[in-house]
């Protein structure tokens, strides 16, 4: 095997900073910031649940949840892409009420970006009874 | 180990050499043979569904995943996106179970995070998905 190495893709390494600007939003609470990183067409799954379809209704469900949402950090594990896509690898840390973190979420989440840098696809995968039963709001609007 | 330099480097030759790795193991899936999935599994393996407790060890692993292909009909995962960088490699899945031979009636939205050994063995799999959806339609215990 060669030991010759490449500079990362300069697409892939902008594509990982817009996911990060992403998850940062989440921490701020800051439901502009998050939604400045989303295409219109932008669908939103939390699977297996149904699919949320462009920026209206993805900024209704983010909305909903940073209400409820007291403090948040999404400690990233890992993050890599490749192409047009991102993997996020997370625990996802959430404290509902005040009372501390209530609930740690194992999760990975996979992005698609378009050539703008603006994210089209975001698909979340984790256990939604952990969610729903460690305080976690409605995910369907 | 987090990855947060977005400046790293990484071996090109790796990547393609574990991503093979991990299309192996799960066309062993695919194959329901048991063997070939676990010839790419290091022996001190760790098999992680979350949020369910790790499966520790081949012996442990090939146990697991012989109950699951044991009583499949009809096995086949659709890969969605799979790629590596460094160690690491994702498969974003739809997996597909047919266990009476009426269909696929379980299709499962998966992903698999593989962490390899520097000799391409996996070594760490961590699976995410929704465990309820997988037990109500006819998915096996995934636990020892």
């Amino acid at each position: 095997m060669s030991s010759t190495t490449i500079a990362k893709d300069p697409k892939v390494a902008r594509n990982e900073q817009v996911v990060r600007s992403f998850i940062q939003a989440w921490r701020d609470l800051d439901v502009d910031a998050a939604m400045s990183h989303l295409a219109p067409d932008i669908e939103y799954i939390n699977q297996p649940l149904d699919p949320i379809v462009g920026a209206d209704g993805v900024r209704k469900l983010i909305k909903s949840l940073i209400d409820r949402t007291h403090w948040v950090d999404w400690e990233l594990k890992n993050v890599f892409g490749s192409g047009d896509t991102v993997c996020t690898e997370r625990l996802d840390c959430w404290d509902f009420d005040g009372k501390g973190v209530g609930l740690r979420l194992p999760c990975v989440g996979m992005f698609d970006l378009n050539d703008d840098g603006k994210i089209t696809g975001w698909r979340d995968y984790f256990d939604i009874a952990l969610w729903t039963d460690n305080g976690g709001p409605t995910l369907e609007l | 180990m987090a990855r947060d330099d977005t400046q790293y480097t990484l071996p090109r030759e790796a990547d393609t050499r574990n991503e093979a790795a991990v299309r192996a193991f799960l066309r062993g899936w695919d194959d329901q043979d048991l063997d070939a999935a676990m010839a790419q599994c290091a022996p001190d393996i760790v098999y992680l569904n979350q949020p369910l407790p790790p499966i520790v060890g081949q012996a442990d692993v090939a146990k697991l995943i012989g109950s699951l292909l044991e009583p499949a009909r009809k096995v086949q995962f659709k890969l969605l996106n799979l790629f590596g960088s460094g160690d690491l490699v994702v498969a974003e899945r739809l997996d597909q179970w047919d266990w009476d031979g009426n269909g696929f009636t379980l299709k499962l939205p998966v992903t698999g995070i593989f962490e390899l050994t520097p000799d391409g063995r996996i070594r760490e799999w961590r699976e995410y998905y929704d465990n309820t959806h997988w037990t109500r339609y006819g998915g096996p215990s995934l636990e020892l």
